[in-house]
Formats: C-alpha cells, sequence, structure tokens
C-alpha cells in the first residue's frame, strides 16, 4: 500500500492518525490484500499450533527430545506433544541427530509419505552439519543435503529449552507465511525429494551422472594418492624374539607422530610445498633413522586387562593347551595366546568345556589390522571363577579379503554379531558361520572401513587435528567438503561402472526372511514379512526388526542394524587420547559418565601406575558411575512400560528423578548429557562447592522414594505381571553363551558382575550385593533393574559419607598424554552391562586401534532365540528388556 | 406433521454438533488429563492470541489444520473401501445416539430429550449399531493394504467380536430386572428402587470390562496399539481420514458413558429420590439433564484417567479374558440374577 | 408413533452421512495434493514393503468369529426372554438353564479343544 499520506484528500486530515490507525486495524473488510492476510492468519494459526511432530528419533538428541515431553519442559504447552508414529499424521519432522548413509533412505522415504504442508526442524550438530562425526564415513554430512530444512537447533545436543525455542522459531516462520504463495498449493515446486540409493556409498540420484563422471575419472584416487597415509605397525611377536620386533614396533609407531607432520600437511592445503613433503608419503620408511632407541623401555605392561589369569596361570594353561592338543598348538604373545587359525575351534572346546577354570563366557571380539597380519583377538571370561581373563589370538592374511579364520559360532553364539562385524570391518571371513553378511554397513558397500588402507572420503591426515580445522586467521581454514571432489561425503572406487543398477527402491541391508524354522500349525496359512523399524516407536531409536510372522507368531526374527553407524572406532583411531572423551559420550548417550569412566581405565591400564587417580577423584568416579547407573534404569524401566502400552505416563515419571540427576551432572561437568567429565587419572573439574550436599539429598531424600514408588505401582501390577512373567526366557547357559551382559545375564540367575568379578577403581571398598534374578524372563530383567538401582542408592551413600578431600588428578593437567605403545582391554559394568574397551596404542598421540566391546550390541544376539514363538507384543517388550541404545550398538 | 419433521430435524443437528463439539473438546481434555497425569501442564497456547486462557482454542487449531492438511491416499489401498471406513467410522458412532436419552423423556415432560423416543427395543439398537463401528476399523486396517493396518483389523475383529458377547450379557440382568429394554423404563425403574450398580455389581463390572474393549481404549486399545503397531488401522490415514477415525472413538466413548450412567448409575436421578422424577417443568428437567451430564463427564474423566494409567494387555490374554473368565462370568451371572428374581417373585 | 420414530432415525442417518462426507469433500477441495512416488508407497517403518500384505491369514482370527455366531445368536435369544421373564414363571427359568447349559457344554467343549489356547 502506499504511503496514505500523500494520496490523502484534504479533508481526511481532519482524522487524527490515532482514529486513522484504530480503523485500519479494526474495520475488518477493506481490500482483497486484508482478506488475504485475515485467512493467512486464521491458516497459519491452525499450523503453528497444531505441530505433530513424526514420532522418530534417530541419536542422542532423540533422548532430549523425549525430554522435551517430559514434565519439566512439557513441548504440549505448544500443542506439539502429538507424537504420531506414522508420517501420515505428522507435520513436523524433527530430524534429532547424526544422519547416516544407511539412514538416509529411509529418512527420504518418510519425508516423502508426509502429507503436505510439512515441515523439518534440523535438531542438533549432526543433523545440520555432520556434528562431531562428520568426517566418518556412514555420516552425511547434514540432512540440508537431502531435505529442505527450515529451522536449525545449534547444540551437542541442543537442550529441550533449545529445541522448544527451535519450535517457537518455526512458529515464527509459519506466521510469515502465505496461503497464496504457499509451495504446496503451487503446481511448479517439486517438494518431494527422490530417495537415494545405498549402492557402493551413498548415490544421491539427482547429482549420479556428476557423480560416475567423477568416479571415472579417478579423482578419489587421485588426491588419495598425494596424502599421508596412516603407518601400520607389525605385530606382537612370541616373546623370544619381543627384544627387536617391539622396538621396531615402538620406531615405526613414533615414526608416524613427528610434530612436524602437521605442519606438512596444513602447508600442502594450501597449496605449498614443503621440501620435506616428499618424506610424507613413505615415512614409515624413512622413519627407522629417527627413531630414538630409548622409546624401547616405554611400552606398557603386557597384560590384557587389569584382573585377569596372570602370567603364571597364562604358562601353565599353555603348556596343558600344548600337552592336550598337540605341541606348538599355542605360543604365549604380548600376555596372549597365539592359537594357529585350524587348532581355534578345537582350543575354544577345550577352554570352555575340559579346561580346569571353564571359559564359558566369550567376553569380547575384536579384530587389529597389522602391517603383516590381521589380528582378531578373543578376551575370554569364566562366570564360574570370573576375573581369570585370557586373551586368544588368531591371525590371518593381511590383504584385503583373504583374511579367512574359522568360526566360534557353534562354540560361543555369543561370537555371531562379533564374527560379522569383523568382517563387515576388515573383510575377514569367518568359514563356518551360518549367516556372514555385514552388519553395521549394507552389502555393497565398496570398502572395508576400518582397515588402515581404507580412507573415509574426508579423510585429511592420519591423526588430528587435520589442517581443516585449524584456524590460523580469517580465511585460512576450510571445509571438509572442498577437499573431496565429490564436493560431500562420497567414495566410490574407480572400477564402479554398474551405475544403471542403482534404484531407489532397493533395500540391501533387509534380508528377506526365510519361512519360519517354527511350524506353529496344521493348516496351511501364508506367513508374512513385516520389518518393525527403522522408525518405530518402540525399537528405541533406529532399530529394524524384520519379522515372519504367522498372525501374531513370530516364526522369524532378524535384527538389522547399522542405520546409527557413526564411524566411532574410525573416528577414534584419528583422535588423540584426550579427544576421544568426548566421544565416547556420545555411545550409550544415557551413561556418558560410565563410557568416559571405561575409556579413562583403559587407557590408564596402559599408561601404568602414573595415572593411578588420586582418592577423592575416585570417589567422584564411583559416584558419578553409579548416578549414572540410577538414570539409566530410571530411564529404561520407564521404556519398558511404554513398551508394555502404559503411555508415557511411568516413563515421563522416571524422567523426572532423571532429571535432578541431570542437573548434578550438569553442575559438576557443565553439560547435562555429554558430560565429558573423566580425564586420565581423575577428572576434569573438582566438585563444585555445595554440590555434594545436593547429591546427599538427592542420593538419601528422593531416589529412594522413587524407587519404592516404581515397585508399589509397577511391580505388582496385574497387567504388568501378565505381561513379563515367562516371557522371553532366556536360561543361564543361553545368557553365557550368547555373551549377555549385565542385567539380561544377572536376571538369568548368573552372578557375574564386572564389579565383582574383575573390581576396578575403588569398588571393593563398598558394600552391595549382586542382584540375580531367578528366572531370565523378561519379569526378572524389569526386577533386576529395580534392585540395582537399590544396590546403587547403597553405594552412593557409603561414597557421599566417605569422600575425601584432596586433589583430582594425580598431577597437574595436561592436554597432551604419553601413552606407551602396548595393548589393554578395560572393563567396566556399565548399566547396560559389560563395556569393553579395547586399545592398542603404538606410542603416538592417538590409538593404533580402538575398539568398544557395547553390550547393547552383543545383547542383542540373544533376542532371536527369547523372541521366535511369542507375539508381535512380546518383542516390544523383550526388546525393551534388553535396554539398547542404538548410539552403542551401532557405534 | 412437517412440523414434527422439522423440529426433530433441528433437534437432530443441534444434537450432532453439540456431540462433535464435545467430542472436540474432549480430545483437548483427554490431553489435559494426560498432563495432568503425567505431572504437566498440557495444550496452554492457543488462544493467547486472544486472550483465551488455558489453550482452550487447541482443538480449533487441530480441526483448522487438519481441513488444510493434504490427504493422502497411498498408491496401493483399495481405494473406494479405503474411502468407505472412516465414513463408517463415523456414521456408526453417530446413529447410535439416537436412542440414548439425554434427559428425561415421557409423555408428560415438557420435552423428549431422546432423538428417536419410544423405541422399545433402545439397547438393542444401541448395540447392533455399536457393533457396525468394527466394519470402519476392518475395512481401513484391510483396505490401507499396510501390514501394520492389517494386523489391527484383524485385531480388531476378533477382538470386538469376542467382546460383544459379555457386553450382550453383561446388561440382561438388568433388562431381567427392569422388565424392559426401553433405557428410559432402565432409568425408571432404579429412580423408583436403588441404582443398578447395587442390585447388578458382577454385571456392572462386565460391562465396564467389556465397554473398554468396545471403545478401543487402553488397557485394551490393541487395534491401534502405537508401540507395536506403529499407528494400527489407521497407520495410512491422514488428514481428515485419520480425524474421523478419532471423533468416531471419542463418540463411542461419550455413548458408552452415557449407557453406563443410564444402566447402572441411575441415569438424570439422584439416589434417595431427592430429585422427584414426576415433577414436571423447565427447570426440573434441566437440572435432570445436568445430573445426567455431569455423571457421564465423570465417567469419562474415568476412561481417559484409566488409559493414562495402565499397560496394554497381549492380545492372546485379551482373548482369554473374553471367553474363560468373561463370557462364563457373564452366564453364571444372568442364571443367578434370574433365580434371584424367580425367588423374589415366588416369595411374593 | 412407531414408524415416526425410525423416521427419525434415517434422518439421523442422514444428518451423519452429511456430517461424514462433508469433510472430505471440504478437505478435497481445500487442501493441497502433492503427488510422487514415494508418497503413494505403502508406510512400512520406511522401508518398502517385502512381500504380500493379502494374504491367505492365519486361521486362529476366524474361529473366534466362528464362535461368536453362536453365542451372538445365544443372546438374541436371552433378550426376549429376559424382557418378558416377569410373566413367564419358574419353568422359564429352567428353561433357559437347560439352553445355557447346552451352550456352556459347547464353550467347555471348545475350551478343552485347544481351540480358545492362542497359539
Amino acid at each position: 500500500m502506499a504511503n496514505p499520506t500523500i494520496s490523502r484528500p484534504e479533508w481526511s486530515t481532519v482524522i487524527d492518525s490515532v482514529l486513522q490507525k484504530e480503523l485500519e486495524q479494526h474495520v475488518l473488510v477493506t481490500s482483497w490484500d486484508k482478506l488475504l492476510n485475515m485467512v493467512d492468519t486464521v491458516y497459519n494459526w491452525g499450523r503453528r499450533s497444531s505441530l505433530w511432530p513424526l514420532g522418530f528419533g534417530l541419536a542422542c538428541c532423540a533422548i532430549e527430545m523425549i525430554c522435551t515431553a517430559s514434565s519439566r519442559f512439557d513441548i504440549a504447552r505448544f500443542g506439539a506433544e502429538v507424537f504420531r508414529g506414522s508420517p501420515r499424521q505428522a507435520d513436523l519432522m524433527i530430524v534429532s541427530g547424526t544422519v547416516t548413509k544407511t539412514m538416509m533412505p529411509m529418512i527420504a522415504r518418510l519425508y516423502d509419505q508426509m502429507p503436505e504442508p510439512k515441515y523439518v526442524i534440523s535438531m542438533g550438530a549432526c543433523a545440520t552439519g555432520g556434528g562431531p562425526f562428520k568426517e566418518g564415513y556412514n555420516v552425511v554430512s547434514g540432512i540440508d543435503k537431502y531435505l529442505p530444512v527450515d529451522v536449525y537447533i545449534p547444540g551437542c545436543p541442543p537442550t529441550p529449552q533449545a529445541l522448544l525455542n527451535g519450535l517457537i522459531m518455526l512458529q515464527k516462520k509459519i506466521d510469515g507465511e502465505h496461503i497464496t504463495n504457499a509451495p504446496w498449493y503451487r503446481g511448479d515446486v517439486e517438494r518431494d525429494i527422490p530417495i537415494p540409493v545405498l549402492g557402493p556409498d551413498l548415490i544421491d540420484l539427482r547429482t549420479v551422472e556428476l557423480t560416475a563422471e567423477r568416479t571415472a575419472l579417478g579423482l578419489a584416487e587421485v588426491r588419495e594418492a598425494d596424502l599421508p597415509k596412516p603407518s601400520k605397525i607389525p605385530a606382537p611377536q612370541p616373546e623370544a624374539e619381543v627384544v627387536d620386533a617391539s622396538g621396531n614396533g615402538a620406531v615405526g609407531a613414533e615414526a608416524a607422530k613427528p610434530p612436524s607432520k602437521i605442519d606438512l600437511i596444513r602447508a600442502k592445503a594450501r597449496g605449498e610445498t614443503l621440501p620435506a613433503a616428499g618424506s610424507a608419503a613413505p615415512a614409515a620408511a624413512a622413519a627407522p633413522a629417527a627413531a630414538k632407541p630409548a622409546k624401547k623401555g616405554k611400552r606398557a605392561l603386557a597384560r590384557p586387562s587389569l584382573v585377569w589369569l596372570g602370567d603364571e596361570g597364562l604358562k601353565e594353561l599353555a603348556a596343558r593347551l600344548d600337552a592336550e592338543l598337540g605341541a606348538g598348538t599355542v605360543s604365549i604373545v604380548q600376555a596372549g595366546l597365539l592359537v594357529a587359525p585350524e587348532k581355534l575351534v578345537a582350543v575354544a572346546l577345550y577352554l570352555r568345556d575340559k579346561n580346569p577354570i571353564k571359559y564359558d563366557y566369550l567376553a569380547s571380539l575384536q579384530s587389529v589390522h597389522y602391517e603383516d597380519c590381521i589380528e582378531i583377538n578373543y578376551q575370554f571370561d569364566s562366570t564360574i571363577r570370573p576375573g581369570s581373563l585370557i586373551e586368544l589370538r588368531v591371525r590371518t592374511a593381511e590383504a584385503e579379503g583373504q583374511g579367512e579364520v574359522p568360526s566360534l559360532y557353534q562354540v560361543y553364539r555369543g561370537a555371531d554379531f562379533q564374527e560379522r562385524e569383523v568382517f563387515d570391518m576388515m573383510g575377514v571371513r569367518f568359514t563356518g558361520h551360518p549367516e556372514l553378511k555385514r552388519i553395521l554397513m549394507w552389502e555393497g558397500y565398496a570398502y572395508y572401513p576400518l582397515r588402515k588402507d581404507f580412507l573415509e572420503p574426508y579423510y585429511e591426515a592420519p591423526a588430528k587435528v587435520f589442517p581443516s580445522r585449524v584456524d590460523e586467521g580469517f580465511g585460512q581454514h576450510f571445509r571438509a567438503e572442498e577437499v573431496n571432489p565429490h564436493g560431500t561425503n562420497l567414495k566410490v572406487p574407480q572400477g564402479f561402472t554398474d551405475w544403471a543398477s542403482l534404484s531407489s527402491g532397493s533395500d540391501p541391508k533387509g534380508q528377506p526372511l526365510l519361512p519360519g524354522a517354527i511350524d506353529v500349525q496344521e493348516l496351511g496359512t501364508d506367513q508374512f514379512i513385516v520389518s518393525m523399524g527403522p522408525q518405530h516407536p518402540s525399537t528405541h531409536g533406529v532399530f529394524r526388526l524384520n519379522l515372519r510372522v504367522d498372525g501374531e507368531t513370530i516364526v522369524g526374527l532378524k535384527p538389522v542394524m547399522g542405520y546409527m553407524h557413526r564411524n566411532h572406532e574410525k573416528i577414534g583411531e584419528r583422535n588423540t587420547f584426550l579427544m576421544n572423551f568426548p566421544f565416547t559420550d556420545r555411545l550409550d548417550y544415557l551413561t556418558s559418565m560410565g563410557n568416559n569412566f571405561g575409556y579413562a581405565l583403559a587407557v590408564e591400564q596402559l599408561m601404568g601406575e602414573d595415572s593411578r587417580p588420586p582418592e577423592r577423584a575416585e570417589y567422584i568416579r564411583i559416584i558419578m558411575a553409579e548416578l549414572t547407573r540410577i538414570a539409566s534404569h530410571m530411564w529404561s524401566i520407564g521404556f519398558l512400560l511404554n513398551d508394555l502400552g502404559a503411555f508415557f505416563t511411568p516413563a515421563l515419571y522416571a524422567i523426572e528423578e532423571r532429571e535432578l540427576i541431570l542437573d548434578l551432572f550438569e553442575w559438576a561437568a557443565g553439560s547435562r548429557m555429554m558430560c565429558n567429565y573423566f580425564r586420565f587419572g581423575g577428572v576434569a573439574f573438582d566438585l563444585p562447592p555445595g554440590w555434594i550436599e545436593r547429591c546427599r539429598g538427592v542420593v538419601n531424600d528422593r531416589i529412594d522414594k522413587k524407587i519404592d514408588e516404581f515397585d508399589r505401582y509397577l511391580s505388582q501390577n496385574e497387567i504388568v505381571l501378565d505381561r513379563c512373567k515367562g516371557v522371553g526366557v532366556l536360561t543361564p547357559d543361553q545368557a553365557i553363551n550368547y555373551s549377555t551382559a549385565g542385567p539380561v545375564l544377572r536376571a538369568s540367575n548368573v552372578a557375574y558382575d564386572i564389579r565383582r568379578a574383575a573390581p576396578y577403581s575403588i569398588y571393593d571398598r563398598f558394600d552391595f550385593d549382586v542382584i540375580t534374578g531367578p528366572n531370565g524372563d523378561l519379569y526378572d530383567r524389569y526386577y533386576v533393574r529395580l534392585l540395582e538401582m537399590r544396590e546403587s542408592a547403597k553405594i552412593l551413600k557409603q561414597a557421599v559419607r566417605d569422600i575425601p578431600d584432596g586433589p583430582i588428578l594425580p598431577g597437574k593437567k595436561s592436554y597432551q598424554i604419553k601413552v606407551p605403545a602396548g595393548e589393554a582391554y578395560s572393563r567396566v559394568e556399565n548399566p547396560k552391562g559389560e563395556l569393553g574397551y579395547y586399545v592398542v596404542a603404538d606410542g603416538s598421540g592417538s590409538a593404533y586401534r580402538y575398539h568398544v566391546r557395547s553390550p547393547s550390541f552383543i545383547n542383542l544376539t540373544a533376542l532371536e532365540p527369547m523372541c521366535l514363538g511369542h507375539t508381535i507384543a512380546d518383542v516390544v517388550g523383550i526388546l525393551g528388556s534388553l535396554d539398547i541404545v542404538l548410539g552403542e550398538v551401532d557405534r | 406433521m412437517l412440523w414434527v419433521a422439522i423440529g426433530i430435524l433441528l433437534k437432530i443437528l443441534v444434537v450432532v454438533s453439540i456431540a462433535l463439539g464435545t467430542v472436540a473438546y474432549l480430545i483437548y481434555v483427554e490431553r489435559k488429563v494426560a498432563a495432568y497425569a503425567q505431572d504437566r501442564v498440557g495444550p496452554n497456547r492457543a488462544g493467547k492470541e486472544l486472550g483465551i486462557p488455558f489453550g482452550l482454542l487447541q482443538p480449533l487449531a487441530d480441526g483448522a489444520k487438519m481441513v488444510l492438511k493434504e490427504d493422502v491416499i497411498p498408491g496401493y489401498v483399495s481405494r473406494p473401501l479405503y474411502m468407505l471406513a472412516p465414513v463408517i467410522a463415523i456414521v456408526a458412532a453417530m446413529i447410535g445416539f439416537a436412542v440414548v436419552p439425554f434427559g428425561p423423556v415421557g409423555p408428560n415432560q415438557i420435552m423428549n430429550f431422546q432423538i428417536a423416543p419410544n423405541i422399545n427395543i433402545g439397547i438393542l439398537y444401541v448395540f447392533a449399531i455399536g457393533s457396525l463401528a468394527v466394519y470402519g476399523i476392518i475395512l481401513a486396517g484391510w483396505a490401507s493394504n499396510n501390514k501394520y493396518a492389517f494386523l489391527g483389523a484383524l485385531r480388531s475383529s476378533a477382538q470386538l467380536i469376542s467382546y460383544e458377547i459379555p457386553l450382550g450379557m453383561s446388561i440382561l440382568g438388568m433388562v431381567l430386572i427392569a422388565g424392559s429394554l426401553d433405557l428410559n423404563q432402565i432409568v425408571n425403574w432404579q429412580d423408583r428402587r436403588v441404582w443398578g450398580v447395587v442390585v447388578q455389581p458382577i454385571g456392572f463390572l462386565l460391562f465396564l470390562v467389556s465397554a473398554f474393549a468396545e471403545t478401543n481404549r487402553l488397557p485394551f486399545d490393541l487395534p491401534e496399539s502405537e508401540q507395536e503397531l506403529v499407528g494400527g488401522y489407521h497407520t495410512e490415514y491422514s488428514a481428515m481420514k485419520f480425524g474421523m477415525f478419532f471423533l468416531g472413538e471419542y463418540l463411542h466413548v461419550i455413548t458408552v458413558s452415557y449407557l453406563t450412567v443410564l444402566l447402572f448409575f441411575g441415569g438424570w436421578s439422584l439416589p434417595f429420590h431427592l430429585l422427584n422424577q414426576n415433577q414436571i417443568g423447565f427447570l426440573s428437567a434441566v437440572f435432570k439433564v445436568m445430573v445426567l451430564l455431569f455423571k457421564v463427564a465423570l465417567m469419562i474423566l474415568f476412561i481417559m484417567w484409566v488409559r493414562w494409567t495402565l499397560p496394554r494387555f497381549r492380545y492372546d490374554h485379551l482373548m482369554d479374558l473374553a471367553w474363560k473368565s468373561l463370557i462364563p462370568l457373564s452366564l453364571v451371572n444372568l442364571v443367578a440374577t434370574a433365580a434371584i428374581v424367580q425367588l423374589i417373585y415366588s416369595s411374593r | 408413533m412407531v414408524i415416526n420414530n425410525y423416521i427419525f432415525i434415517g434422518l439421523l442417518l442422514l444428518v451423519a452421512i452429511t456430517f461424514a462426507v462433508l469433510p472430505l469433500i471440504v478437505v478435497a477441495v481445500i487442501a493441497p495434493r502433492k503427488r510422487s512416488l514415494a508418497k503413494s508407497d505403502t508406510y512400512e517403518c520406511g522401508v518398502r514393503t517385502y512381500g504380500e500384505t493379502w494374504v491367505r491369514f492365519r486361521i486362529q482370527y476366524y474361529i473366534y468369529a466362528l464362535m461368536f455366531v453362536v453365542f451372538d445368536i445365544e443372546t438374541v435369544f436371552l433378550y426376549p426372554w429376559a424382557v418378558s421373564y416377569a410373566g413367564l414363571g419358574a419353568f422359564a427359568l429352567i428353561e433357559m438353564i437347560v439352553f445355557l447349559v447346552i451352550l456352556s457344554v459347547g464353550l467347555a467343549y471348545a475350551w478343552a479343544k485347544g481351540v480358545l489356547r492362542w497359539v
């Protein structure tokens, strides 16, 4: 509208300006524009006040999204608490967490299936741009590469308040929309996006021709040729030769770490050429000359874990194995038994069945890519005599796709997923494994990502700090996208030519299930296959179950995972040791303190006695770990009830108490969820004044009452009993054989708790019981968790009573730590079960190999036998009772 | 005659509009109840712009959004049935209202608070229509060609027909005692003697449990069961069609609450004859309607409260409950009632 | 007068249908429409559905339907009996007990046969 003062006739000047305004505001229809404005007002108001989000959580941010619905924040005030499971009824997609390549096609399809008008909130750093996981090979660098985003919320994770703010921002945006130019009413605007394809990598069909062109030119290979590669170290040798070999090993490792290298890379990134640049590529060859012999002494004490069988016992065991299975079966290498591959199954059988200490529990299994071999190593423990951990090593050919090792699937079913993971990540085949398929990545993915010679699409340097992240003045840094020839997180081998075969309907992760193994009725009816997840209200994240059902009965079930595979291990091998702490927070994002604990222990084991935490730090660690346990079990019980159909009420009551604990964490560490609080040899900060008093208050006054409340209302509820008793039974033998851990194992009446089995920190000083359940059913898993909270409260009461004053770190706070070369496996009893960190250090600033034994992942192995023959409703409950967290399952 | 018809039409329009408006607000109330059950506040923003408190305009916002939302019809559905299902759901829920008296009815009342008075098979009609609602669900689930919806539909078909039987049998006792199928007569009997819940406690419990199952409310919401089947039978429905299932469900809740109050809680009467049933007049009629409404509101709140408190049954337990507990129990209840009534007759 | 009442129900039916169809028409007119291949795909948690949905489904559900027919007819018989019970005398009670016992035997038989057991 033109300025009215100019065109207004003279007589109108008698109307004073206030009245004029009033008239314009309140006299209704004055022009077509005004009418449209009114329509807009109503139209926008309807949409803004009724934004129903799609019930869909990806990662850590999803937890905060759920908290936003809890009583403390209450997203319901904005009318947005109606989380719809089906995209057909949703208005708003909150992309809450890391978007992985495996998940991207699903997200795109869900987005397409939402009806117009639809909005997207990108919640958190990961969804916005890849966040801390951006460099990962399976991470999409921002959801906006595919979907149109309306509001970005910063934070990692954003707090619930931030999400609410994001929602308000979206409402404001909606307020500014006009029905006349709304894109969903316009015929010329394409709203839906083509679904990307999981081919050799995640292929965007909009740019497939360009991708094919660039791939054919081999631009990625050309780029990589110039980059410094990670150097490989030789595998540890039997003790007789260790004098030479370890020297070399340490030397080779040291070579990877001359401080000048970063400068070299930076220089290269800027396009300069330094005279030394040529030496970067053959670093390993050039290194021995520069090595200092003194480094040889800096090897960590050879021991597989802090509590183990011991050198004497190991020698006896080796001698016994040689005597039983023929001389030369095993040899002792760096406090582990090196077994010839062909003897592996025999050795495992002997250890499990005949050995005086029966090694019935396969604690962990992982692989290391050495210069001369790929080593698979196994940690065994005995539930009969806990704490006698031993390590077995098997070595196989190093070349890609050549490695082959006999599978232990038939001896330890717990090896099932772990062997598949090694196959997926290293390309080692396990002969005799009935279903050797990729587990985290998808069939058809072109690489084996944990091999040392695999360089991620955004690869810049063997170790951090990456040149792209070094900001030396304005304009000196660059984005990771700029280094990749495709301009995005994409890498396709030059040899790939089969572009025509890519179709958006393909589902390389799903495996059609064969007709069911159990026959339930004589009359012939058809069964059908249904996919539960990855976007499903009760799979606790982006987990997927392929079900074959006959009526309501499950006759076949295959868990499908990897939708949250954020390349934790690969990133961990580039991080410096200290830098990795915040990444461990994001494994099991409900228990960040516990994750910190395990990682700190692993590196402290390598560092030896100098890194022993002072008393106060030990107490703080225990307090934090036990608070975490209570918070995690609260969450778990609440959401188990939710899975049983109690609509969020128990869950939200559980969150109330968890919030109090998170407040304590925030006060001490500065962050609610991702605490990043532990340091090697202690903790990051001392407790603030008043903290202990508040903690005492929470522990003494609140937690017990809450547990009593849960016990009173839930434990004897008829429907809960009906749904839980006798469902999903796991016998003790099964539980051990499937390597389940934590409350799942203990509910099956196996008193195996790392805090007692292999005591760490100062747990041996506290009085608490290891809780077991009699039947191993769903109810026991619930009840064990409930009682464990009581035990945790007991420990906490002792800890807050006895905590001494004193330092919190053995030495000074430092950003550079020296970790001697060696190998360590640390185990902590996390709320979900045994959390293990396997670290191989080569003496440099970052880990050579870093593996996480994740309890959620391995507990899932037992899901299939627990569910078969039960109903769909039970599957949901059983999955809830396993208490998985996808960040940890897929890592 | 024409005037009568127009009068009735007006009455129908008023009743239907009020019912639909109430339903919209019931969804709001449900969200508020959920919020208070969970120690939250619930919707309180919508309407703030106009100075209306407590988010009272939330249902309007939801409605405005739903009407203007794209109505997706997936490609693989059976189109006619897919379109028909929500219509059936809502029509069945609405016409059940025809014989439900929402106030005193009788030749000497100033007005008949009932759309179709003098239908002497009152309850039978309600049940007949009520069982039509299952068609809406089955057709929705089947036509969607979606596995979750399909499972939801199958569950619902078996569940609803199973609970139809105890539902029908549970009120037989009341019918037998009052000697009529007409809801007015049953209310009048209760007013003369005593509330139905006193003479038929088991019948009341059977009715309550079956009514929960018939309305698909937790702990019997298996056709929807969000945690298992995402959305159950309405998984593939969007926008207004989805909203219509919602409306249908809440209309059912209203009908069932009315029935419970009329059959077992004395309808518009107060205990100890505090309210003279024979009094005729505008004020007394309004007061009776209010009494009935109040009781119905309490019943609806009870149904909501249960939803936000209990977990869900498993499917087989649900069927066991119907066939192994409720049906035998209702048979026993019927025989016992008949025998006692016979004893009373013969002792006179 | 009785017929009138059913006319009222007919009227209500008309109104109900109007109220049910009207929103659908309104939505069809004013709501946006954007079609795409993925949108018309079946929803199954974000993946494409595999295999048929309309299959020969499990018999268990239908057995309940058969049982239902028996018992529902029984209930229908019981209603007129209950209404006029006052005037029928003691013999009606005995008759009905016989009727119910026969039915209960049927239920017990089905129960013993395992029909009611959900497998």
